[in-house]
């Protein structure tokens, strides 16, 4: 990542020579027993840590505006107080010297650029958090992370089940939409794993894209999806099993003879909601065998 | 006599399966330096075609990558790229053989240069083919993965030959139940049953005659000839720990001692302790193993009496065969006597 940073870097080096070496051509430097060490220690620490926040920056951050805002102010700031930490060694003569006005400066400059770059910054962990919605709910545990596709997997939607069950109000009809692709072991067999693995990536990407921002899409394991819809009846849920399952094979062209084979199941009413453990053996019965669940007689 | 197979042995199989396990990997973001470290592979090794790589370094690859691919289906995602894997000469042949029958009897043949780390000992009964599965060398805690990976290359090859047809088939671990089964559903379709006493697939008897959808008897034969070659060219040798269990069954009702088992493969009694420590089991450990799987077997399937089962082990009498097989097994021979 840090390359990507390269020029703003070697600006910033060639700044500090500068900066060094007009402190050290103007200034005389001070006898030993005129310098403050704790002042030393003190500015030297402050220093020390801007360079880990530009390291921070320049190590995590990719190219863009609010990373340059961040890297310049870092960048001021870095300067000011290396010349701060010189001018305990040298001296200055005169009151208005204009080494001081470039030790000075920049620092409020700094500052100012860091604070548009902090606000940046938070703008677009909104973004990326709306960017999310869709692949996680009110959890967040990268160790329930699918790889692969990066969604949530099957424990994680054991825990939203969960949490949806115990929430729901008798109104609210809660709905689950399993989705398997079907003839994917064939795919995966006739064209590789790697080509396997890109249509799954591809399949929940375009999933995710067709589905409403208060659903949930996990990936339950092999070749097989599981959407939760809260407040969502059965008659909307179908019609979006309907829409995924006729729109799939124009939209992934090379996906041979693979097809999105899905099912619609709600649980609505007064009626007692199974235990999530129960429900998830009860979808997979049902998956396999085409029958409908247990606990939904409708 | 060649030595048997042992951790630090090459084999070309291991190579080409960790390629294939390795991509897996890094399509789903591990790092290609953390995946090999205390391997002794390198990155550079794994373009070099017929490149071999021992026993010791696959397992230690095996670990690094279920700790940086912590998914409870990464042996059954294995299996299914190995078997869609083009380069994969003994599962290309496996596969366009004419039938399961034929193609585990290859698969029995030519186990030894390609499948150097698993036992697949067949034993018959009057219903379905049973295929026990036990470690052929000391596999370093990856027992697991390795019985998997088995299982879901034997299970792909019925699913993709025989049109997803596991309705004949039965699987008994040793592992413990784990909380969530759902991973063996989704890839084998069937539902194992767990803390077995011996690691088992049993396969109906029609289900070996029923034609492969990919059967081409002409590629089979020139990839079984092909592999012959192969092994010819590198030595046919079968894991230790199989050695020693195939010694010590022949000897049966004797007991094959220590240095006799040791003079088979030149080397002193003491070294031989030594290197079984290695691998994770005693002497006697082995002995104790390899009676009770035939007393399991001669008692289940061939429903022979206990004395004469106790004779065949080398018992001295019936009331000491009952009380070892209790102490292997839990329970006394008539337990076992399932209707």
């Amino acid at each position: 990542m840090w390359r990507q940073h390269l020029p703003s870097l070697l600006l910033l080096c060639a700044a500090l020579c500068v900066g060094c070496t007009l402190a050290l051509s103007l200034g005389q430097p001070k006898p030993l027993s005129a310098i403050a060490w704790y002042d030393v220690l003190g500015e030297a620490v402050t220093l020390l840590v801007a360079c880990g926040w530009l390291g921070l920056v320049v190590a995590y951050r990719p190219r863009g505006w609010v990373s340059h805002c961040l890297i310049a102010g870092t960048g001021l700031l870095i300067w000011s107080y290396a010349l701060d930490l010189f001018d305990e060694f040298f001296k200055y003569v005169g009151v208005d010297h204009p080494q001081s006005l470039l030790e000075s400066a920049p620092a409020p400059f700094g500052m100012l650029l860091l604070t548009v770059g902090v606000a940046g910054w938070m703008r677009e962990q909104r973004i990326v958090h709306r960017q999310l919605t869709g692949r996680e709910h009110f959890l967040r545990d990268h160790r329930l992370l699918d790889p692969l596709t990066k969604l949530y997997n099957r424990r994680y939607l054991q825990h939203a089940l969960e949490r949806e069950l115990e929430l729901r109000k008798p109104d609210e009809p809660l709905s689950l939409l399993v989705i398997d692709v079907e003839g994917f072991a064939g795919y995966n067999h006739r064209r590789g794993a790697a080509a396997g693995d890109r249509l799954l990536v591809r399949i929940a990407e375009w999933v995710l894209i067709r589905m409403r921002p208060s659903s949930l899409l996990c990936r339950y394991g092999g070749d097989r999806f599981v959407m939760l819809l809260p407040d969502t009846p059965l008659a909307r849920a179908a019609r979006l099993a309907r829409h995924l399952q006729t729109r799939f094979p124009g939209a992934h062209d090379d996906a041979e003879d693979c097809t999105l084979r899905c099912s619609a199941h709600v649980i609505d009413g007064e009626a007692r909601p199974p235990a999530p453990a129960e429900l998830m053996s009860a979808l997979e019965r049902h998956a396999r065998t085409d029958e409908r669940p247990q606990w939904n007689p409708a | 006599m060649t030595a048997p197979f042992d951790s630090e042995d090459k084999c070309l199989w291991l190579a080409s399966s960790c390629q294939d396990l390795i991509a897996l990997c890094l399509r789903r973001d591990a790092d290609l330096n953390r995946l090999l470290s205390g391997t002794r592979i390198f990155p550079a090794n794994l373009a070099v075609e017929h490149h071999r790589i021992a026993a010791r370094d696959w397992l230690n690859l095996v670990r690094n990558c279920r700790r940086q691919v912590p998914v409870d289906d990464l042996a059954f995602m294995t299996a299914d790229a190995m078997l869609a894997n083009r380069d994969h000469a003994f599962l290309q042949m496996l596969q366009c053989a004419p039938d399961l029958g034929s193609a585990l009897r290859a698969w029995h043949r030519h186990r030894a240069g390609f499948l150097p780390l698993v036992q697949v000992s067949p034993a018959g009964s009057d219903r379905d083919l049973s295929l026990h599965l036990r470690p052929a060398i000391g596999l370093q805690g990856q027992d697991a993965f390795v019985t998997e990976l088995t299982v879901s290359l034997l299970i792909g090859l019925v699913r993709h030959q025989l049109d997803d047809a596991t309705s004949g088939i039965s699987i008994e671990l040793t592992t413990q139940r784990p909380a969530d089964i759902e991973s063996y559903r989704l890839h084998w379709r069937i539902e194992p049953s767990f803390d077995a006493p011996v690691n088992r697939v049993r396969i109906a008897y029609p289900l070996l005659f029923r034609p492969f959808a990919g059967s081409d008897a002409q590629r089979f034969a020139q990839l079984q000839a092909g592999l012959r070659a192969l092994s010819r060219h590198s030595g046919r040798r079968i894991g230790l720990l199989e050695f020693l269990r195939r010694r010590m069954r022949r000897a049966l009702p004797q007991l094959l001692g220590l240095e006799q088992a040791a003079a088979a493969l030149s080397m002193s009694g003491s070294s031989l302790k030594r290197l079984l420590k290695q691998h994770g089991v005693s002497y006697g450990e082995l002995i104790d193993e390899v009676r009770s799987e035939l007393a399991w077997t001669l008692l289940r399937e061939q429903r022979w009496s206990n004395p004469r089962v106790a004779e065949r082990l080398g018992y001295a009498n019936e009331h000491n065969f009952r009380r070892a097989f209790k102490r292997w097994t839990g329970r006394p021979p008539s337990a076992v006597l399932a209707p």
